[in-house]
């Protein structure tokens, strides 16, 4: 039986943004950009959605007086993620039978 | 990479992965950088040292060692200013905190022993003197192995690997049995500054060729990969 995936997730920008924050315990702005190749009006909008969701927090900061974006995951997020894996494994299970 | 939300399991598993690997590889070239500077400074510190040491038969000089994670920390700073910041990981963390305890170990271990050798010289005789001082040296250069060999194993590097076990036990087993000195003493005991060589030049030689292969020679790969 498949197990539902998280839409939120399940779109590559997205995917590639939570990925990124799994790993790491805190991302600049410039970071996700650079990592994602995607352009900044898009991300800015990924971003958007995935905080509004709760999967992540965005700080808005200066560094040496130029504004700075940093994201964290939040525990929902991680908790989003690992469900998301889960859901993965039951799809590629059943490719491999 | 755009909003696409027509994937393929493999494909969301794809990205999930890619994005892992790329962030330990940002680590372990940040890293890497970090050891080659390191690799150098201690190179040129030790170097400078056993220089200093040759000419004036003063081992006050080996104090500057003190100095040593002032100078890498400049150093550092400095090649990385222009460098984009990695973002703090779980790797990243993790190398950060085994070389702060390295740091902390190594310095109170060279403290402790100067300290220890000084008051032993000055209240025993010197025939008990020398068997009861404390050589630093072989054990900073075991604690600097297991350092570089826990980062490797962190990073998945076994270069890294190897270069820790090779200079980490190969620097305890040279210091501990004196090789330097003990072939010195056949080749050329009769030099005028036999000394000044044997406590001086030698031991600062020793140093600069395991932080190479400690430090500069794994920075230098972690460093250049792609």
């Amino acid at each position: 039986m498949f197990q539902p995936l998280d839409p939120l997730l399940h779109s590559e920008l997205r995917l590639a943004i939570m990925s990124l924050l799994i790993s790491a315990d805190e991302a600049e702005f410039p970071y996700i950009k650079e990592q994602t190749g995607a352009t900044a009006g898009n991300l800015s909008v990924q971003v958007e959605k995935l905080s509004a969701a709760g999967y992540i927090t965005v700080e808005k900061t200066f560094k040496s007086k130029r504004p700075c974006t940093i994201c964290r995951i939040t525990p929902a997020g991680l908790k989003a993620f690992e469900t998301y894996v889960q859901a993965l494994k039951s799809y590629l299970e059943v490719g491999k039978a | 990479m755009e909003a696409n939300n027509n994937m393929t399991a493999e494909r969301s598993l794809e990205i999930i992965t890619t994005q892992i690997a790329q962030s330990r590889k940002d680590v372990s070239k940040d890293v890497g950088l970090s050891l080659y500077i390191a690799g150098l400074c201690t190179m040129g510190t030790a170097l400078v040292i056993g220089i200093c040491t040759f000419f004036t038969n003063n081992s006050a000089f080996y104090l500057l060692y003190f100095a040593l994670p002032l100078i890498i920390y400049g150093f550092t700073r400095y090649a990385k200013r222009n460098q984009p910041p990695t973002p703090s990981s779980l790797f990243g963390t993790m190398v950060a905190k085994t070389w702060l305890t390295f740091a902390i170990f190594a310095l109170s271990f060279f403290v402790f022993a100067n300290l220890f050798d000084f008051l032993v010289a000055r209240t025993e005789s010197p025939d008990v003197a020398v068997r009861l001082m404390i050589q630093p040296f072989r054990t900073i250069l075991l604690l600097m192995g297991m350092c570089v060999t826990i980062t490797g194993y962190i990073l998945k590097s076994r270069w890294l690997v190897w270069c820790g076990i090779i200079g980490g036990i190969g620097g305890f087993i040279w210091e501990t049995f004196n090789v330097t000195g003990t072939l010195f003493a056949y080749i050329a005991a009769d030099i005028s500054n036999y000394c000044g060589v044997v406590q001086g030049l030698i031991p600062g030689i020793i140093v600069a060729l395991f932080a190479f292969i400690g430090l500069t020679l794994p920075g230098l790969m972690l460093k250049r990969q792609k």
